[in-house]
């Protein structure tokens, strides 16, 4: 793993020092994925957050009859599950992976307990979730107007 | 997240505790409308933020052909602005009070200023504003697989 890369590029970590960042990825375990391996299960409880090192998977939601509709790709750095983590829903999509994949897997109690022990870490990542949460906002919000309009 | 434990109804005040949320209340300051004013519009720049304290706001944006979207209502002790102070675009919507409104608007410089100054009342806020921010996302993404299904 390249942690400078992981540093400037990794959306969760954008606010991180070199320091914080080594302090905050001991908490993860690395782990990995052959491809065609669902890592996310929809409607799973779980609220680990995942931040892929390698590889890209497919965000899919149910169609119905077992069918899956992929509704985004994601690839190096990107993260997976932050939504999860804030509030307690089920998975709201399916995770699979369409290469072999590693990736950094935070598990939900181990971070939380983190960010009780390192206030100023916490206020970095809860900061950083915010700026991806505008972004994935303005996009939702886009993509609503444009099919709106075409249905209408 | 279970790090904090909610104090209040207010959404961004809420894992503040009684002398966390004086400090916010102070540089507050009420603004009350009557129905059908608009409070922003669609690509406005605004930098302060809002919590409504009773009535409704109706958000809506336009479509490129001129159609206005209904994007959802914002209720009692809920956000409007959350997006722009957090990260410098413009309103993403529309806003028009659908009912007599009394907002709380806090003026963005002051609010840096207390955050700034306080680490634990900074993180907890910034929780509720992870909070408030993945709702509204949910409920517009649940409009778009509505759209999509229908």
């Amino acid at each position: 793993m390249n942690r400078d890369d992981l540093h400037h590029t990794a959306t969760l970590f954008r606010k991180l020092d070199q320091e914080q960042l080594g302090a905050l990825i001991q908490v993860a375990r690395e782990t990995s994925y052959k491809s065609d391996t669902v890592i996310m299960r929809y409607g799973d409880r779980d609220r680990d957050i995942i931040v892929i090192l390698e590889g890209a998977v497919s965000v899919e939601i149910p169609t119905g009859d077992n069918q899956y509709l992929q509704v985004a790709r994601l690839g190096q750095y990107e993260t997976i599950g932050e939504m999860n983590f804030i509030l307690p829903l089920r998975r709201t999509a399916q995770i699979k992976a369409i290469q072999d994949v590693s990736c950094l897997v935070f598990d939900y109690y181990g971070l939380c307990d983190f960010f009780r022990k390192n206030p100023e870490i916490a206020l970095k990542v809860f900061e950083a979730i915010n700026v991806s949460m505008v972004e994935k906002l303005g996009r939702s919000i886009d993509h609503l107007v444009e099919t709106s309009s075409v249905a209408g | 997240m279970n790090l904090f434990t909610r104090q209040r109804d207010n959404d961004l005040l809420k894992y503040l505790n009684n002398d966390e949320a004086v400090l916010i209340k102070e540089i507050a300051s009420e603004v009350n409308l009557p129905p059908g004013t608009t409070i922003f519009n669609s690509g406005d720049r605004i930098h302060d933020i809002y919590i409504v304290r009773s009535g409704t706001v109706a958000l809506s944006e336009l479509s490129p052909s001129g159609k206005r979207i209904e994007l959802g209502v914002v209720f009692p002790d809920e956000l409007l602005c959350a997006e722009n102070f957090i990260a410098p675009v413009s309103a993403m919507y529309t806003a028009v009070t659908a009912s007599h409104v009394s907002l709380m608007k806090i003026p963005h410089k002051h609010f840096r200023s207390v955050l700034k100054a306080n680490l634990s009342l900074n993180v907890k806020i910034q929780a509720a504003l992870n909070d408030s921010l993945a709702e509204k996302t949910i409920r517009i993404t649940q409009m778009l697989t509505k759209d999509n299904r229908t």
